[in-house]
């Protein structure tokens, strides 16, 4: 697929990959990880949330650093917009859990990237939040994410890519199939 | 209680077990097959009227053996495939006993012991060729479905079932088959689509059994694929066996008016819930296909043969329609769980298994000196599960086995 | 925080009044309540990316919120430490949706809070991410929400607004329930 003599480098780390992939296999229980959110609220609709801590490969871990995150909901929904509604997280998360997979694939296949953005949109109908139609469902009618991607690859390729980006993702699994939610007192 | 020995006691007289006892008769090493019913049992009791193989009449083939009816590109039927490898086992004298279940293998200081409701047989090697569609592989959330469910081993054919809707799930050779034939009859059906493999019967005018056999696909060894585990795991090829030879997919089915939803991914009390991931399903299994057909005109250009085909005749994408992701789970009178199948070994040491209950094997050599497996997906070949796949392996199993025979008989001295 | 006043008309911060009245004019005109939001994604090198959030649309015309937000994304270990992982902003937006609604529903029952903690935590089996059994799921297994509030009403009354906000909750409902996502190349 590469007509040069340079390895493909998309920049994943494949030899971690590799090692993690050997390692997990050898001790299942090592790959129950158990990721976190800890929000707190600020005022009105606008709360803000701290990612550091997770737990995995039978210990607790932290990210390099602490990342803060606000979300609020904008001034239709009678709030102040001081930061992206939370559905508006979950398309980052699609995002970036897609194109993540794109560029592992991609290494794992021996294709060189040279750019990739994605464009993911969601439709809401409100009337499902704000209690207006009981058969209309709370979240998102359905998402849709366009890919433009530059790469030393055929057309079929690199759908082949995104296709299998999809059978590996966490966020599209998420998002695609049901899972259980319990939302309890502390 | 009895007990007998001999050299090699092979478990299930299907066309693997048949297939390897003529590989022993023929090197004249004495055995017995043992067999819970009659030979070719599951073709007799656990297929449904109408299925045919998928695989063309002239692939019918084993050591020895092979089709000699006047139709050599149809499809055998049920009746005829019992007729076939009950021939096959007459054409030499296999010495299959029938009626006897086994109840366990194990190991002893020289070989094994196993027990069955008719006493017990020694030997020195064991094969296990009692094929792998023996349980069906149904998901937890079946226990959550109120309607009256089966898999496609006890289905028989469309008048056995209530009038109401169908709800089928998995997009398989037998999920699209069943779903078809339920449709046909008049019946509301729809089907759950996860991961499928997309094939057109003919391709260029030649069948596709017949392209994946001559490009090499069928032939290809599994010790040269990448991931074995996941092409073991493949679900079955959309195919049907029929005269007219026609190709089934998600767009016939559709045509036909069966309703396509997603993978069946949960249930929340009266809601049936079908991943939102069914078009990146059909995606894959396009782009798959289309990889497949790539091959095959690189092969047909190569060989120089390509100008005495027909045009490329690419199958058309597949049509993704919306589909519902939620659905009332008490509109289906049947749901038919065409899941595919689980390994289910109680009656081997559990040493000789892997985490998730299934034979561990080197290209069907088991863990165990003098035991083997065959018949499996892809056991050795891509072809192994296919009926003229058993043949080869057979043959290359029966020469490692009579190696061991002999190294034991050597040791003995 | 409040001012209090005979007929209050904000409560934690949510001017109900304001939200009473999109309420009622959605229930009007309900075509006004097809929303859609965008997020637009840059890749950076190896699993760190880049998302863009600036325009949605809802009630009839396209908006932008003040300013664009940028969020980075990344994976520990395999990536360069440029973020969090992708599901944890999903986890994050459980959390706050929650926060949010509790906030919501305290403010029209008349209760004023002091305090939302809410810790989202997602199990997740990564040898399904990583293709090492494909019988485990590439997402959480599960997730659960804890929620701590503390405000001027009972135990009783607090608690129950948890229940009450994960019922309109839009992210619950995304990751309970399934959605249909298309994935293709640009035209």
């Amino acid at each position: 697929m590469t007509i040069t003599d340079s390895p493909v480098d998309n920049g994943v780390n494949v030899d971690a990959l590799l090692g993690a992939r050997a390692a997990l296999t050898e001790a299942p229980p090592a790959a129950a990880f158990v990721w976190r959110a800890d929000c707190q609220w600020v005022n009105g609709t606008h709360s803000r949330t701290t990612l550091q801590k997770f737990f995995g490969l039978g210990a607790e871990q932290s990210h390099r650093t602490s990342y803060v995150i606000d979300t609020d909901h904008p001034e239709i929904f009678a709030s102040e917009d001081l930061g992206p509604t939370p559905p508006e997280m979950v398309l980052i998360g699609l995002a970036g859990c897609l194109t993540a997979g794109v560029a592992s694939v991609a290494q794992h296949r021996g294709i060189q990237l040279r750019s990739v953005t994605a464009t993911v949109e969601a439709d809401m109908d409100i009337q499902g939040i704000l209690g207006i139609d009981a058969d209309v469902r709370n979240g998102f009618g359905g998402m849709k994410v366009t890919f433009d991607i530059d790469a030393n690859a055929t057309r079929e390729e690199i759908e082949a890519v995104v296709a299998q980006s999809q059978k590996r993702s966490a966020v599209f699994d998420i998002v695609a199939n049901p899972t259980n939610v319990s939302v309890e007192v502390a | 209680m009895t007990s007998s020995t001999t050299s090699v006691t092979i478990i299930g007289a299907g066309q693997a077990g048949l297939a390897n006892s003529r590989c022993l008769t023929d090197r004249s090493i004495d055995h017995v097959v043992l067999e819970r019913g009659e030979v070719a049992n599951s073709w007799r009791t656990e297929r449904w009227d109408s299925l045919r193989l998928l695989t063309p009449n002239w692939m019918s083939r084993l050591p020895g053996y092979q089709y000699q009816g006047d139709d050599p590109d149809g499809y055998l039927t049920n009746r005829e495939v019992v007729d076939f490898i009950d021939g096959y086992r007459r054409s030499f004298d296999a010495p299959v006993q029938t009626g006897t279940t086994v109840e366990s293998v194990t190991t002893t200081d020289r070989g094994f012991r196993v027990a069955t409701n008719h006493g017990d047989v020694v030997s020195a090697a064991v094969v296990v060729a009692s094929g792998a569609c023996s349980t069906p592989r149904v998901p937890a959330l079946a226990s959550e479905v109120r309607a009256h469910q089966i898999t496609p081993i006890a289905y028989r054919n469309p008048g056995r079932l209530g009038d109401g809707e169908v709800l089928v799930v998995g997009a398989s050779a037998s999920g699209l088959q069943i779903a078809d034939e339920l449709r046909r009859s008049g019946r509301e059906v729809t089907l759950a689509v996860g991961d499928h493999v997309r094939l057109p019967r003919t391709y260029r005018g030649m069948d596709i059994h017949w392209w994946m056999s001559t490009i090499g696909l069928l032939d290809e060894r599994y010790d040269e694929v990448e991931d074995i585990t996941r092409a073991r795991r493949l679900p079955s090829l959309q195919l049907v066996g029929s005269p007219e030879r026609r190709s089934i997919d998600l767009n016939t089915m559709h045509a036909n008016g069966v309703r396509l939803v997603g993978r069946f991914a949960g249930i929340n009390g009266d809601t049936a819930y079908f991943s939102g991931s069914f078009a990146n399903f059909c995606r894959s299994a396009d782009l798959k296909l289309g990889r497949l057909l790539d091959a095959i005109d690189e092969f047909a250009t190569e060989n120089g043969f390509d100008h005495e085909l027909a045009a490329p005749d690419r199958p058309a994408p597949t049509r993704v329609p919306v589909a519902e992701t939620a659905l009332d789970v008490r509109r289906f009178e049947t749901v038919i769980w065409a899941t595919g199948f689980r390994p289910d070994y109680p009656w081997l040491e559990p040493d000789l298994l892997d985490h998730k209950g299934a034979i561990v094997h080197d290209g069907g050599v088991m863990a165990r000196p003098g035991m083997y497996v065959l018949g499996l997906p892809f056991t050795r070949r891509r072809k192994s599960n296919f009926i003229d796949g058993v043949g080869p392996d057979a043959l290359d199993l029966s020469e490692h086995l009579a190696g061991h025979l002999a190294g034991m008989r050597a040791t003995a001295r | 925080m409040n001012t209090t006043t005979t007929t209050p008309t904000e409560f934690n911060g949510v001017p109900v009044d304001k939200l009473r009245g999109t309420i009622a004019k959605l229930t009007d005109q309900p075509e006004l309540a097809a929303f859609a939001f965008t997020a637009k994604n840059t890749w950076i090198e190896g699993t760190a990316t880049r998302s863009t959030i600036d325009e949605w649309y809802g009630v009839g015309t396209d908006h932008s919120h003040p300013e664009p937000f940028t969020a980075e994304a990344d994976h520990p270990t395999l990536g360069h430490g440029h973020g969090p992982t992708p599901h944890e902003y999903v986890l994050h937006a459980l959390a706050a949706c929650i926060a949010a609604g509790v906030a919501t529903t305290a403010a029209n029952r008349g209760i004023e809070l002091t305090k939302i903690d809410t810790v989202a935590r997602g199990d997740m089996d990564v040898r399904g991410i990583l293709g090492i059994d494909a019988d485990v799921r590439n997402g959480f297994s599960s997730i659960t929400v804890d929620v701590d509030i503390e405000g001027d009403a009972s135990r009783e009354d607090l608690d129950a607004l948890i229940a009450a906000s994960a019922k309109r909750s839009a992210v619950f409902d995304i990751l309970t329930a399934p959605t249909t996502v298309l994935v293709g190349p640009a035209r």
